[in-house]
């Protein structure tokens, strides 16, 4: 990719440490994420990954520094998909409505903003979900809901991305639709900072990777960091082995 | 390009608001109560008047609720009942009980005016505890007037009469100082 199309900011982790309710989640994370590149992160279950994603979003106490070099003038879009969606199943309102409810400025019970209508059709036709736009949100299954989400975060169209496990529930038509969105995040220069456990697609779509457990454990690209010895260590109990990031 | 530190969320930028917030609504709580604040209107007795609930003793005070009931009983009564008859009824404040005797003992007597209207005269045993007091029913409508001591009213007890001769209307307001 040519560095004329980047509208992604690269993200600066200096030193970033969180501790919530006195126990440290996180301490002297120091990453680096490349404007414009998808930079995944793994690790094992409570390792501080989603905590330190939403440290990005401003929705954590941190410490140290979280820089944005947003490549205009001015910041751009940040788009999130958060890992599941807490959700009353009885809650009546439709996949168009739960859109409005996300993406415009118009109270959503007057119904959809008429200059997003189009692109509420279009988003969700993109993630293989045009004929469920007036379905009920409770009906929907897991993977549908995921690629409701998915959607969403497409309107406006984003310059950062950050993902928090989104392929969890999706099935095999619903990864498929996430690699094509992958791709069009990268065709555009979006930077995507993305939290996955599945090591298979970080190693095919991400450009960079990093180990997360309370600390960085390793940092570089999937091919080689992303070995049967470090995988291990990963998400062993005792990560003492490991060496830190450079 | 532009550079953009990332906050951390904390408590420190919610307590602020929360606290201004709190200062902007009670600052247009003074604000309002100031402006709005206003002057409780108050009744002005007349002078031969005495308020129900400031100027009787606590006898008293029972004697005259009991004898605003028993003039809307006796009012409604074809003919003016005799003190007797409204004690054999055990109608307070005329039948002696053990609240009788509490209030002051009162000796009962009545007798009908030349204008229709019934007179009940209640002279205390301890006056210690209640003074005489006097019930005029007319029209329906009964007017409790007090006077301290064991005392006989004037001969034509009218409002002026009584007025003149020391006796206070026992009267009852609601303003501002009324809370229930």
């Amino acid at each position: 990719m040519s560095g004329l199309d980047v509208s992604g900011p690269a993200i600066t982790f200096a030193d970033v440490g969180l501790a919530l309710g006195g126990a440290d989640i996180l301490s002297g994370i120091d990453l680096r994420v490349a404007a414009g590149s998808v930079h995944a992160l793994v690790g094992p279950n409570g390792g501080g990954k989603s905590s330190l994603i939403r440290a990005v979003l401003g929705q954590m106490p941190h410490r140290g520094t979280i820089r944005l070099d947003w490549p205009g003038e001015v910041p751009g879009v940040v788009a999130y998909v958060p890992q599941a969606l807490e959700f009353d199943r009885g809650l009546p309102i439709t996949v168009e409505d739960f859109l409005a409810v996300l993406c415009q400025h118009r109270p959503a019970f007057l119904g959809p903003s008429r200059a997003l209508k189009a692109r509420y059709a279009e988003v969700l036709d993109r993630v293989g979900m045009a004929d469920r736009r007036h379905r009920p949100m409770g009906a929907l299954s897991g993977g549908e809901r995921q690629r409701v989400l998915l959607a969403q975060a497409l309107i406006p169209a984003p310059d950062l991305v950050v993902l928090d496990e989104p392929m969890t529930a999706l099935d095999d038509a619903g990864a498929e639709v996430f690699r094509v969105l992958m791709a069009d995040f990268k065709g555009h220069g979006c930077t995507v900072l993305w939290v996955e456990h599945d090591l298979a697609e970080v190693r095919r779509l991400a450009d960079r990777v990093s180990g997360i457990n309370r600390r960085v454990l390793f940092d570089g690209a999937p091919q080689q960091e992303l070995s049967a010895d470090r995988l291990l260590d990963l998400f062993a109990h005792d990560p003492r082995r490991m060496r830190p990031a450079a | 390009m532009v550079h953009q530190i990332v906050r951390p969320s904390g408590v420190e930028r919610e307590t602020l608001w929360v606290g201004l917030a709190a200062g902007v609504i009670l600052c247009a709580a003074v604000v309002t109560v100031t402006l709005r604040a206003a002057v409780p209107e108050m009744v002005a007795l007349a002078a031969h008047q005495v308020d129900s609930r400031s100027g009787l003793t606590p006898a008293e005070q029972g004697l005259y609720a009991d004898l605003l009931v028993a003039a809307q009983d006796i009012a409604a009564a074809p003919a003016v009942s005799s003190v007797s008859d409204l004690a054999a009824e055990g109608l307070p404040p005329f039948v002696r009980d053990a609240s009788w005797r509490a209030r002051g003992a009162h000796e009962w007597s009545g007798w009908s005016g030349e204008h229709g209207e019934a007179f009940y005269l209640g002279q205390p045993g301890d006056p210690a505890l209640a003074g005489t007091l006097l019930l005029r029913i007319a029209g329906g409508e009964g007017v409790v007037w007090l006077k301290p001591g064991v005392v006989r009213p004037p001969a034509h007890p009218d409002a002026d009469a009584l007025a003149a001769a020391g006796w206070k209307q026992v009267v009852f307001s609601f303003n501002a100082g009324v809370t229930r």
